[in-house]
């Protein structure tokens, strides 16, 4: 009996690969050793690195290579797999696949199942034309993916679990050398030559503005190039400048540098269109689209915004203190406005607290800590302690969850007055949140909380003269 | 120390310098006497061993023939005189262990008439050059070992020295002797590539003996004419002459004002002697110029002139390349000088001169004496060399990766017991049940089914086996599907049966009918009934959890009532597991236990994990090697003895297998360590290195998350470095996306008005601010890597409809952590460390 003798990969096949995927190549040769059947097949491997750094690029690339009637291989994707079942058949079709086996795929509920097919399949089969198989399932799962738990126990106990060569993140040298994937038409009134010069040298600027410093990743390097490639060398088609002057051109292009809407896809997906009409049911007049913020500011009308400014201070100002701050009745204290002196110092700047005198830790700015949960009834008294102030034109009163004119019943303001109607239209936006189930929405008792942050709500506040600031209580 | 001579260290580069150097100026000495020359000084130090000088270097030497080996082969094809042996390389290693035979047949008598009077007359000569192979070996070491291609090798090593060849020169010129000299040049040009390899080691015996002729008081320089004037027959009688009046001293002396320029050793260990060296300086340098242009260029402008004032220098250590400008070297070191990194490894090392030259020897910062040692093994001569070493490869390679059994080691009762258990559950009919408890990875399916496999070489026909796992078989349903599967039952037609409820019980039934009474059953199932089975259960502790126990009940009741001949081999990692199990379940078990423990001893450990490295003699056949092809037991021999002096002299793989034993004690663990070690290995460097060296690809699990920090771009560094201040400065260990973005802008601002006063704004980058839209993507990016994990504390934020602002967060680094794993900027790096 002659044994089976050791060789390594395909030399001609790895340099290409390598070539291929540029500082990969210690690892390339490691997993063609450790894939190759010849060589030192492993039973199972982990991949690791982090996002875009090439695994699954370089494991298809070197698996296709290595394909052959001595190693067939399958991918599956266990994210696009929903439940564990559907998991384990789609292991069992893309094996049958790879083997081009002849039958049907059976159903597969369990592991056992599954163990049972694949080895149908892989081991007890003499296939008429002497084919030996040996199988390579690659998945990729998400460390947390739901399916895990639904396996029942790790499957394979990790005696063979064979860690994984790491793949570094593309170091910043090296991110010059590495081509990248769209070299760019030639610009006119220059050569290709000139162009490629001037686009590594772009590139490298690119890189260094903003992929080192905010989104160090293969793709976001790509899209940013892409974006502003047109307006870097925007001088040169109009002639101003030629392409051998790339600091100058950098500097007519430095806005777009530092221009982070590059980075970052909400705003890059919608080149705001001036004139787009709003296609809400609320008759606003349109202003100006400027940013989200004023966008929610007129968006709602004036007794929802109240609502909602009266929702964040009762979410974000504790119950204690509420008495200090609304309440005109005189009980002797002074009434505090826009922080206690006391407590903390500075109320506007990004830190919240100053040191209390004592306490080695400094205090986290309460809003920092996100909304608290308020109970309906506390933050519908806030509105009324506060409407009067905040909109003195209007001498309503509230009753029974209505806002009633003074003047007497019926009378035409109360048309859109209904503030169970603005709390569910906010409920609606999911700009309150019910905490906790069940209850009905009118009840008083029932627990709710904010959900806008800070700077949305500054904006609407300003929208309707109200520096929220001076309210909270830090 | 201060002395050369007794310094080891500085004689031998130097040494090995000049004698490359005088391979090249000697056309006359044909690649056979240099030959010679080799063989006589590497027999030298054998004889030598006695002296008391060298002790620590004569370990070290043994590896520098090796070294020489590879060198040598290229010119090997230009010698002159054509030697018998095919294989150059073959031939050189063996010719250190050899001896003078071989080199006897090749040469006339005069060699070994050198032999033995450098032996008789000089002892201390013949220590010093062994130094000097030794320093040389240390310094090639590396490269050869890494590098299975002979031939660039020897190129770069020429290329390397020519300096040395100059100084000798320069030195010949003082003596006075320029005319010879310029002859040897011309020889040199002609032969260079010739003699290049041979004269290493021998040379500088070669060269002291004719200083010692000509010159006796006089320094080194006039050597070399002479000795060239002399020519192929004079030398050697000489040679031995010079040796005995005193030649030790000039000897070390020249060599080191020789070496001085290209490599030497221990420039500091050395430094102290020798005067003469400037003096030859100057005059190395025209002949440098010349020759080092079309070979060397300088690491630091890339430049290959060598000039006057500013010669190319070679680092002893590594062999880089750098101008005397370049590097700001004003003169040229007299003894061995080293580049700026090697400097630094060595001062780390040295205390004294006197550990220098052991340092030159064996025990050079632990590492390359390791290397050394390596290296030094010769390559084996040994036919089908290559078949056998793929054979090997395959075999091992396979055991390391787990695809072939290895054999259970130290476990002897345990498996004894087990077999007879299961022999007499075959043999005699009994009804038997026993668990095998003990620690993951310490061998209980290699025990269980190897006595499975040893049992059936006997009663091969007698038994069926029906292996359960509990990982895969969750349920009894499933496990008893898979029974019957197994003990040759189609699945496909169970089912439709065993679907319904009423049918499991169906199959169930029959199946217990089936153990339970052979004889009536035995029309319909002969095949079955009249055999045993053997029930091997996998992860036992968790048929444990299936309801009531339906599954082991039966068949501990089966096993105990002795309705039918079934052995129960229950394996499991948990030593309570009969507590688990169900009175009724409990008592029908017959309480037979082996206990497998991890192995106790690093010895033991080494035992098993032997296993992945060597194939023992009575395995060979059962591992399909075959032992009727040439040189198996040679082969065999070489390699035992190979990883026998891994373990037992390799320190590195001490420590190795030391860290393994300590931590794990998992024997897969560190058999997977040596599989891309021995799927590196080649017919031209069939040296097994393990660990493999840290530049290449590891197969080790990250030790943390810390390994992702680098891959992470300044803002989300930013982030979290304001996140993990917050656990420190505010007292919380959760944070949310406001509280870290609300810091990190406090920091920045605090960093730009910092910068402005100071004038750096204007260097910009470090000091923008990013905007919340931004470093909410970053933060994102900071969850799905996992740096943060969600913090469950209940109430606000986990609501999942907060948003993004207000969800709490744990860190998991801490603070310290972060600028060990990561090189930060300054900015960041000082937010770390300023609370």
């Amino acid at each position: 009996m002659t044994v089976p003798i050791f060789e390594l990969p395909d030399e001609l096949r790895l340099t290409l690969l390598a070539k291929e995927f540029p500082c990969r190549e210690p690892q390339i040769r490691a997993l063609a050793t450790l894939l190759n059947p010849s060589a030192a097949p492993c039973r199972n491997l982990v991949v690791y690195g982090t996002e875009a750094t090439g695994k699954t690029a370089i494991i298809t690339a070197l698996l296709a290579s290595l394909d052959n009637a001595s190693l067939r291989h399958t991918i599956v994707n266990s994210i696009e797999c929903i439940t564990a079942r559907h998991l384990y058949e789609t292991v069992v079709g893309k094996v049958a696949a790879a083997l081009e086996w002849e039958a049907v795929p059976p159903r597969c509920e369990s592991v056992s199942q599954l163990t049972v097919e694949l080895s149908k399949m892989l081991k007890y089969t003499e296939r008429p034309d002497g084919f030996r198989t040996s199988k390579t399932i690659r998945d990729h799962p998400l460390p947390h993916h739901p399916l895990h738990r639904h396996l029942p126990t790790p499957q394979q106990p990790p005696h063979h679990l064979r860690p994984p060569p790491p793949l570094p993140n593309l170091h910043q040298t090296r991110i010059h050398l590495h081509p990248l994937p769209n070299p760019p038409p030639a610009i006119p009134n220059t050569t290709p030559q000139e162009t490629l010069d001037l686009w590594s040298r772009f590139v490298g600027a690119v890189h260094d503005s903003l992929s080192r410093s905010a989104s160090r990743s293969l793709p976001s390097l790509t899209q940013a190039c892409s974006t502003l490639w047109p307006k870097f060398i925007l001088p040169i088609t109009q002639r101003t400048h030629t392409a051998k002057e790339f600091s100058k051109l950098v500097v007519l292009a430095r806005v777009h540098f530092q221009d982070e809407s590059l980075l970052d896809p909400t705003l890059s997906l919608s080149p705001p269109p001036p004139s787009s009409t709003t296609t809400t049911t609320i008759n606003i007049p349109t202003a100006k689209p400027a940013n989200k913020t004023t966008d929610l500011a007129t968006l709602l009308p004036t007794t929802a915004r109240f609502l909602l400014l009266s929702a964040y201070l009762a979410s974000h100002n504790p119950t204690k203190t509420d008495l200090t701050l609304f309440s005109t009745f005189h009980h002797g204290r002074k009434r505090r406005r826009g922080g206690f002196s006391g407590m903390t110092g500075v109320t506007g700047g990004g830190r919240g607290g100053s040191r209390k005198n004592g306490s080695q830790h400094r205090k986290i700015a309460r809003k920092l800590l996100g909304a608290h949960a308020f109970v309906l009834e506390r933050m519908l008294a806030i509105f009324a302690a506060v409407r009067a102030e905040w909109d003195p034109g209007c001498r309503a009163k509230i009753r029974n969850g209505m806002v009633v004119n003074n003047k007497g019943e019926g009378d035409g303001n109360g048309v859109d007055n209904d503030i169970y109607m603005s709390i569910a239209t906010l409920a609606s936006l999911r700009l309150l949140v019910k905490v906790g189930g069940g209850g009905d929405v009118c009840d008083l008792g029932g627990k709710w909380r904010v959900a806008c942050s800070w700077e949305v709500v500054r904006g609407l506040g300003r929208s309707v003269g109200v520096e929220v600031e001076e309210w909270l209580v830090e | 120390m201060t002395t050369r001579k007794t310094t080891a260290a500085a004689a031998p580069a130097a040494g090995k310098k000049r004698a490359r150097a005088q391979n090249e100026d000697e056309p006359d000495l044909s690649s056979t006497t240099a030959a010679k020359k080799a063989r006589v000084s590497k027999k030298i130090p054998a004889t030598a061993t006695n002296a008391t000088k060298s002790r620590g270097h004569r370990v070290a030497s043994a590896p520098a023939s090796a070294v020489n080996k590879p060198v040598e082969i290229p010119e090997s094809d230009e010698e002159p005189q054509p030697q018998p042996k095919p294989l150059t390389a073959t031939k050189k290693p063996r010719q250190p262990s050899g001896k003078q035979k071989t080199n006897i047949y090749d040469f006339p008598a005069s060699d070994e008439d050198e032999l033995s009077s450098a032996e008789v007359t000089t002892t201390t000569t013949t220590v010093t050059t062994t130094k000097r192979k030794t320093s040389k070996s240390v310094t090639s070491a590396p490269r050869g070992g890494k590098e299975n291609v002979d031939g660039p090798l020897a190129e770069k090593k020429r290329r390397g020295r020519p300096p040395n060849k100059q100084p000798k020169k320069a030195a010949a010129l003082q003596n006075g002797n320029g005319n010879v000299e310029s002859g040897a040049d011309s020889d040199a040009t002609s032969t260079t590539a010739v003699s290049l390899v041979v004269p290493k080691t021998r040379k500088p015996k070669a060269v002291t003996s004719l200083r010692g002729g000509e010159a006796p008081a006089q320094v080194p320089k006039g050597i070399l004419t002479p000795r060239k004037g002399q020519g192929l027959d004079g030398k050697r009688g000489k040679k031995n002459v010079v040796f005995a009046k005193g030649g030790d001293e000039d000897e070390a002396g020249d060599e080191e004002g020789e070496t001085t320029p290209t490599k030497s050793r221990g420039k500091h260990g050395l430094g102290p002697d020798g005067a003469a060296a400037p003096e030859a300086e100057d005059e190395e340098e025209e002949g440098d110029s010349e020759e080092e242009e079309d070979d060397e260029v300088c690491t630091v402008c890339s430049k290959p002139d060598s000039k006057k004032g500013n010669q190319i220098l070679f680092c002893d250590s590594c062999d880089m390349a750098v101008h005397q400008k370049c590097c700001g070297v004003a003169r040229i070191p007299r003894g061995d000088w080293f580049c700026k990194d090697c400097t630094e490894k060595r001062m780390a090392g040295l205390l004294s001169v006197a550990e220098t030259a052991k340092d030159r020897g064996a025990s050079f910062q632990g590492k390359k004496a390791t290397v050394v040692a390596q290296v030094a093994e010769e390559l084996p001569d040994i036919p089908n060399f290559e078949q056998h070493l793929r054979m090997t490869q395959r075999v091992l390679l396979d055991r390391c990766a787990g695809r072939r059994r290895i054999k259970l080691r130290g476990q002897n009762e345990a498996y004894e017991k087990t077999y007879q258990l299961v022999e007499q559950t075959i043999v005699a009919g009994e009804g038997n049940s026993m668990l095998v408890i003990g620690a993951r990875g310490c061998g209980k399916t290699t025990l269980v089914e190897s006595v499975i496999s040893d049992v059936s070489k006997q009663h091969k026909e007698e038994f069926h086996v029906v292996r359960l796992n509990g990982f895969i078989h969750t349920d009894d349903k499933l496990a008893l599907r898979e029974i019957w599967r197994q003990l040759g039952k189609e699945m496909a037609v169970e089912d439709d049966l065993v679907n319904k409820t009423s049918n499991y019980a169906d199959t169930m039934a029959s199946l217990l009918a089936l153990l339970s009474h052979p004889s009536e059953i035995a029309e319909s199932h002969e095949g079955v009934t009249s055999k045993s089975i053997v029930f091997l259960i996998d992860e036992f502790d968790l048929f444990a959890t299936h309801a009531r126990q339906t599954l082991l009940y039966n068949l501990f009741d089966i096993a105990q009532a002795r309705k039918a001949p079934i052995a129960v081999v229950g394996l499991t990692t948990r030593i309570d597991v009969v507590e688990s199990l169900e009175k009724r379940v409990k008592s029908r078990f017959s309480h037979r236990y082996v206990y497998l423990s991890l192995p106790k001893s690093l010895p033991a450990f080494w035992d098993v994990c032997r296993q992945g490295l060597s194939v023992d003699e009575e395995d060979m056949e059962a591992e399909g090697i075959d032992e009727t092809l040439e040189g198996h037991s040679a082969f065999w021999k070489w390699w035992n003895d190979r990883i026998e002096a891994l373990y037992n002299k390799d320190q590195r793989f001490k420590d190795h297998l030391e860290s393994y034993f300590a931590s794990t004690k998992s024997v897969s663990a560190l058999l997977t360590t040596c599989v891309l070690p021995l799927a590196g290995l080649s017919p031209t460097s069939p040296f097994l290195r393990i660990p493999a060296p840290s530049t290449s690809v590891s197969l080790d699990p990250p030790d943390s998350k810390l390994h992702m920090l680098e891959s992470l771009s300044d803002l989300d560094l930013s982030l979290l470095i304001a996140a993990a201040r917050l656990d420190i400065v505010a007292h919380t260990d959760t944070v949310n996306f406001a509280m870290a973005y609300d810091e990190y802008s406090s920091l920045m601002s605090k960093q730009r008005v910092q910068t402005a006063s100071s004038g750096l704004l204007v260097l910009g980058g470090g000091t923008r601010v990013w905007g919340r839209n931004i470093a909410g993507m970053a933060w994102e990016r900071l969850v799905a890597l996992g740096l943060l994990v969600p913090a469950a504390s209940g109430g606000r934020g986990t609501a999942g409809l907060s948003g993004l602002d207000s969800k709490m967060w744990k860190l998991d680094v801490a603070l310290e952590e972060i600028p060990a794993a990561v090189k930060l900027n300054a900015v960041l790096a000082r937010w770390c460390k300023e609370i």
